[in-house]
């Protein structure tokens, strides 16, 4: 036990005494002393009245609701287990068969009761294979009123472009291909679709499974729509730019609050391109106006920025091989959260080893949660807290330690964002240029402190690059 | 959770039915990462599942479903101390940098001192202060406040004395007014009790 939460402080009985006395655990002899003393000591009245003020701010936190399928994942995850427990079970009958028995009949007896309250939804085979890509995909033909032209407008006018500032969505777009794979490209043969239904894991058989149940639950009109629909986007000349683009729609039309939503799909069809793209644009400006204010209101000043900077590019590219280690285990861990199907690692190695290791630590440093623990020791991060201003310094140790770390964070990802547009060339090429240089003068650069380092190798590219012929 | 024992799943189902809210909001004021948050209730429900035929009747089930959230929320803590919250859809550049809270007050305070921040802005002031806690003050903190348990039944959650709960709690809430002092003084925050008395109905 940690004697700090258990020691007495002398200045702390009162906050202790009066917090009892709020949450009613006095007892009687004791509670009648506070409230005595609560009348005639205006102090005492004082403390207590900012106490109880304080707790009821906390009313204003509202409570987060679980996402809507988390029942459903929970009890398959529940079934998965029961199934490996069953599968792991040490093979010692004399002893174990018994309590094997129980375990393995209670877990069976939940594993098949959970799959008879399943069975109303077992996939039909046949009207899955025939049908399959438009039913994997029907909520989000739907939410375009399978109105193919509509889908051409959108394409047409670029409503739905990839946004250049959001790193995650940009590092998949880069290449046009990474984003949804398996939905965009549908699987053509019969053959292939089968093979692909029975090779799915428990966890997506559900999914499919809740799929299925609501187009099941369409009336047969709206069901062939669907699938003519489906056919002709399949058969359009445009069919993956505009499989992009109605991806794109739906997952911003669900990020509209509800009200927003339905006053949009309610509208007449000549007004309804118009206010989208005024949405988007209100977006984009709002956006833009977050990052400056962000910007302008917390970070350091301009030596500090670039220092930071420094200290980024400086341990990211000195840590190339752990970053690349790590990010197919998290880019898979993101995938699960879109509800796309994980990749193997070794075609996720493949897609993106080209990629520039800047952005693939950024996308990490966007998407990992444990960032700061698998990229960035303590060593490191006081480093970093060592070379800036004593004035950030200060600021920086009136936090308490976590929110110092989120801090320099948030910082450091403001910075980059303003950095990427002002860099002409990319940390890359800059750090491929330093790998080559001869090594007296690797020798050299190595030796500069952090905050000399990147002025001198862009000092150093800059000369090297403006003496040599313009064919690069 | 008698039903659970036995293996029922439709049992079960409604036992995760019934608790995830509160679970999940727990878990995220304790972790600060919604998604992390869900895939910590789904461990608690698993080890729910697993260590059913240990559960005591006589015990009150919320103080042991607490117990494993506590043990599974410490764990999780422990194994990345310095876990970083990342929020997707916020910000453009896909998290929202948190701020230091001195930075915020003062912009509050400089550019809009009549206007009340909004119920989002307020979330994430408190939010912030709640984070500010250490992982047991917040523990003990949200068992109380939200869960409405007592210092016995929160000594019984977290495996303390109920005079380390008080003393936990009382810390709690001095930290906690150390850092919304400022907001609840400019006016910036408000208590449920000066919402009610806005109201002009």
């Amino acid at each position: 036990m940690n004697l700090e939460d258990t020691q007495h402080d002398p200045a702390n009985t009162v906050v202790e005494e009066l917090t009892a006395y709020l949450d009613g655990e006095l007892d009687e002899a004791t509670q009648i002393e506070v409230e005595s003393r609560l009348g005639t000591d205006p102090e005492y009245l004082a403390e207590l009245q900012s106490l109880q003020q304080t707790w009821e701010t906390l009313d204003h936190l509202p409570k987060i609701d679980a996402g809507k399928n988390f029942t459903q994942t929970t009890m398959e995850l529940v079934v998965q287990d029961v199934k490996a427990t069953q599968i792991r079970k040490p093979i010692s009958w004399a002893s174990w068969l018994p309590a094997l028995l129980i375990v393995c009949l209670g877990g069976g007896l939940f594993a098949a009761g959970y799959a008879y309250q399943r069975s109303s939804q077992r996939l039909p085979d046949k009207l899955l294979i025939e049908n399959l890509p438009a039913i994997q995909k029907h909520e989000i033909f739907q939410s375009i009123n399978l109105d193919l032209d509509l889908l051409e407008q959108l394409n047409h006018h670029s409503l739905f472009p990839h946004l250049n500032f959001d790193p995650v969505k940009s590092f998949e777009s880069s290449n046009g291909q990474e984003r949804e794979p398996e939905t965009t490209k549908p699987i053509d043969t019969l053959e292939a679709r089968k093979s692909w239904l029975e090779n799915l894991d428990v966890e997506q058989k559900a999914g499919l499974s809740e799929k299925l149940d609501r187009f099941l639950a369409l009336s047969p009109e709206k069901q062939q729509a669907i699938i003519e629909f489906q056919r002709l986007l399949a058969e359009h000349p445009q069919s993956d730019q505009l499989n992009f683009v109605l991806n794109e729609y739906y997952y911003w039309l669900k990020s509209l609050d509800p009200g927003e939503r339905s006053r949009l799909q309610d509208l007449p069809p000549d007004e309804f391109l118009p206010a989208i793209q005024k949405l988007r644009v209100l977006a984009r400006e709002e956006n833009a106006r977050r990052i400056f204010e962000q910007a302008a209101s917390s970070l350091p000043n301009r030596e500090d920025a670039d220092y930071i900077f420094n200290w980024y590019q400086i341990l990211i590219n000195a840590k190339e091989r752990v970053v690349r280690e790590r990010f197919p285990l998290i880019y898979n861990r993101y995938r699960k959260r879109r509800n796309q199907q994980p990749l193997p690692e070794s075609e996720i190695r493949r897609k993106f080893e080209r990629r520039e290791l800047s952005l693939i630590a950024k996308f990490l440093m966007m998407v990992d949660p444990d960032f700061e623990t698998h990229i960035v020791k303590d060593s490191e991060m006081d480093l970093l807290i060592d070379g800036l201003s004593s004035e950030t310094r200060e600021l920086l140790f009136n936090m308490p330690e976590q929110m110092r770390r989120e801090t320099i964070f948030a910082w450091l990802e403001s910075i980059n964002e303003i950095y990427s547009r002002t860099l002409r060339v990319s940390n890359e090429e800059l750090f491929r240029f330093a790998s080559g240089l001869p090594e007296s003068e690797r020798d050299e650069l190595n030796r500069l402190p952090i905050r000399e380092y990147m002025p001198r190798l862009m000092e150093l590219f800059r000369r090297k690059n403006s003496s040599l012929p313009n064919n690069r | 959770m008698l039903q659970v024992r036995e293996g029922n799943a439709a049992a079960f189902e409604s036992l995760v039915e019934k608790h995830q809210t509160r679970l999940v909001t727990l878990l995220q004021h304790m972790v600060g990462n919604r998604a992390q948050a869900e895939d910590l209730a789904q461990e608690v429900f698993l080890r729910v599942y697993r260590a059913r035929q240990r559960y005591i009747p006589a015990a009150k089930f919320s103080t042991w479903l607490y117990t494993i959230t506590q043990n599974v929320a410490s764990n999780s803590l422990r194994k990345s101390s310095r876990r970083k919250e990342v929020n997707l859809t916020n910000s453009p550049s896909g998290s929202m940098p948190v701020r230091p809270l001195d930075s915020m007050a003062k912009d509050r305070s400089n550019l809009m001192p009549a206007r009340l921040a909004d119920q989002k802005e307020m979330g994430q002031i408190i939010e912030t202060a709640i984070r500010s806690l250490s992982p047991r003050q917040r523990m003990a903190m949200l068992l109380s406040k939200y869960e409405g348990m007592s210092y016995q039944e929160i000594a019984d959650t977290m495996e303390l004395s109920t005079q380390a709960v008080k003393s936990l709690l009382s810390r709690a809430r001095s930290n906690l007014r150390d850092a919304l002092g400022p907001y609840l003084k400019s006016g910036q925050l408000r208590t449920s009790v000066d919402a009610d008395s806005d109201d002009p109905n």
